[in-house]
């Protein structure tokens, strides 16, 4: 479960977001629009923690700023992962996340088999390429270990940060399908950001339209099964 | 060359490449550009020769020189996190700062001799070693693996929860302690410590590093770790061959000449492939 009250952001005198509610239930998953610059990324700080708001509070699996449950989907694959990583490297970083980092080695037979068994959900035959260094993945490869990555330790809530950007329009179909059915699988509580109205339509339940610093606008799924995206389009450009 | 000018470049390379996987550690690892072992070198030299000279044993102050050199190292990190200094500018400030530092140790005297004998080779073969397998275990670990992670994508560290600030303090402060204690190494070996030793350190480590990563392109950084104290051992045998050759008619005051262009010569021929570790 996932909970925002009256959050308040500003930067400078700027304004971005002002008194921003919002609600996901467990298992829930949400999808945001909003123009450039409406604040998307900002609110996605919020929640991730390395970002405290000026005033409002954030309450994640009942728990205020629990941050360590909150995983994110970075944008660029390139930040998500690490290039001169080998997959397994990554797999191992991201394994620790927000856990700590021992004194013991990364690389054992029980995390390889993990790894392994985690990677074949992709179908991508990432898995028998455990010592392929991530900069030699396509960009859909890379966006979808990161997207594996992201859902590998304990989490409560999911933070899809318009994961599809940096692609082109077949790796965003596979990368959107692949996010959507781990998703389903997890049955955690996901947010995520999009441009794509097609995405934003097809996928997760309840869609909201940020705009002004605060969510004005809301559809729910089956409000949602009527709109087409240029209605959608013209939502959030008249506004 | 004769049996003891071997030993020496034997010597020679072994301190150098402790100095060298302190190099790594800063250039490599964290991909912190820190220019300040210049200053910690002679640190490690100067606490050594003082505490000699006050009766400590050697082991005692291999231990000082590198806790010395580790300080030295966290400062910069400070500069570099609390006080938005770059990189760079962190460490030539606090290699700057260490000079007066350094010539306070020493009781305001340039330069102070000191005489240990040549029972140091033992303890400094023992030392290698375990620099090498300690360094190279601690960059297979989870905390190896997160140190090196923060040098490539600190984007991505600082959002697993990783404070990178405290982290690249630690990578520092081992990294200096490292150069300071090949600091120590040269003033025990050599029997002097000058304030002025310290000048090019890291030159070599750095020249050591790629002859290293030449010498031995695996991605593993445990041999990575090898090749940094196989490179320096290299390094110091092209630089004999080069002082020797009655062809170049060198003298050992072209030195610093001979190992700019030995660096620029293999930075040059490292050509096509990109590096090989990380």
């Amino acid at each position: 479960m996932l909970s925002l009250k009256n959050i308040g952001v500003f930067l400078g005198s700027q304004r971005i977001l002002d008194g921003l509610d919002l609600k996901v239930a467990e298992g829930e998953f949400a999808v945001i629009i909003g123009a450039n610059g409406t604040g998307k990324s900002t609110l996605f700080n919020v929640i991730s923690g390395t970002l405290l708001p000026a005033y409002g509070e954030t309450i994640i699996g009942g728990i205020a700023n629990n941050f360590e449950q909150v995983t994110r989907v970075f944008q660029d694959p390139r930040v998500g992962t690490v290039g001169n990583f080998t997959i397994f490297e990554n797999m191992a970083l991201a394994l620790n996340r927000r856990k700590g980092y021992r004194f013991i080695p990364f690389a054992n037979r029980k995390r390889r088999e993990l790894f392994r068994e985690r990677l074949a959900i992709l179908g991508m035959n990432l898995e028998n390429r455990l010592e392929d260094r991530a900069c030699s993945l396509s960009g859909g490869q890379r966006q979808a270990l990161s997207l594996v990555m992201s859902t590998l330790g304990e989490y409560e809530v999911l933070l899809l940060d318009e994961i599809t950007a940096a692609l082109d329009p077949r790796s965003s179909e596979m990368v959107m399908a692949l996010a959507n059915k781990i998703v389903s699988a997890e049955r955690k509580t996901c947010l995520m950001a999009t441009h794509n109205m097609r995405h934003a339509l097809d996928f997760g339940g309840p869609l909201l339209v940020l705009r002004n610093g605060k969510f004005e606008q809301s559809f729910t799924r089956g409000q949602k099964q009527k709109l087409s995206p240029s209605e959608l389009i013209e939502t959030f450009v008249c506004s | 060359m004769s049996s003891g000018e071997w030993a020496i470049i034997l010597q020679m390379g072994f301190i150098y490449g402790i100095v060298t996987i302190g190099v790594f550690m800063s250039f490599r690892v964290l991909n912190f550009a820190d220019m300040t072992c210049d200053g910690t070198f002679v640190l490690g030299g100067c606490l050594t020769a003082v505490g000699i000279k006050h009766g400590l044993p050697v082991p005692l102050v291999l231990i000082f020189a590198f806790l010395g050199g580790g300080t030295a190292g966290f400062i910069t990190a400070c500069l570099h996190s609390y006080c938005k200094i770059i990189d760079v500018l962190a460490g030539i400030l606090a290699a700057f700062m260490l000079y007066s530092v350094n010539l306070r140790i020493m009781g305001g005297v340039p330069n102070v001799t000191l005489d240990v004998g040549n029972g140091c080779g033992i303890i400094l073969a023992w030392s290698g070693n375990f620099v090498i397998l300690t360094i190279g275990y601690l960059l297979v670990s989870d905390f190896g693996l997160a140190l090196r992670g923060l040098g490539q994508n600190r984007h991505l560290i600082q959002s697993y929860g990783i404070h990178t600030a405290n982290t690249i303090a630690v990578g520092l402060a081992l990294s200096n302690g490292l150069i300071a204690l090949g600091g120590a190494f040269f003033s025990l070996t050599q029997n002097f410590c000058d304030i002025g030793g310290g000048v090019g350190t890291l030159v070599v480590g750095l020249a050591s590093l790629v002859i290293g990563e030449k010498l031995l392109p695996f991605r593993s950084p445990a041999v990575a770790v090898v090749a940094c104290v196989a490179g320096s051992v290299v390094y110091r045998l092209l630089v004999g061959f080069a002082l020797h050759s009655d062809v170049l008619a060198l003298r050992s005051s072209d030195l610093n000449l001979v190992s700019g262009l030995l660096i620029v010569g293999i930075m040059s021929i490292r050509g096509r492939r990109k590096r090989c570790f990380l």
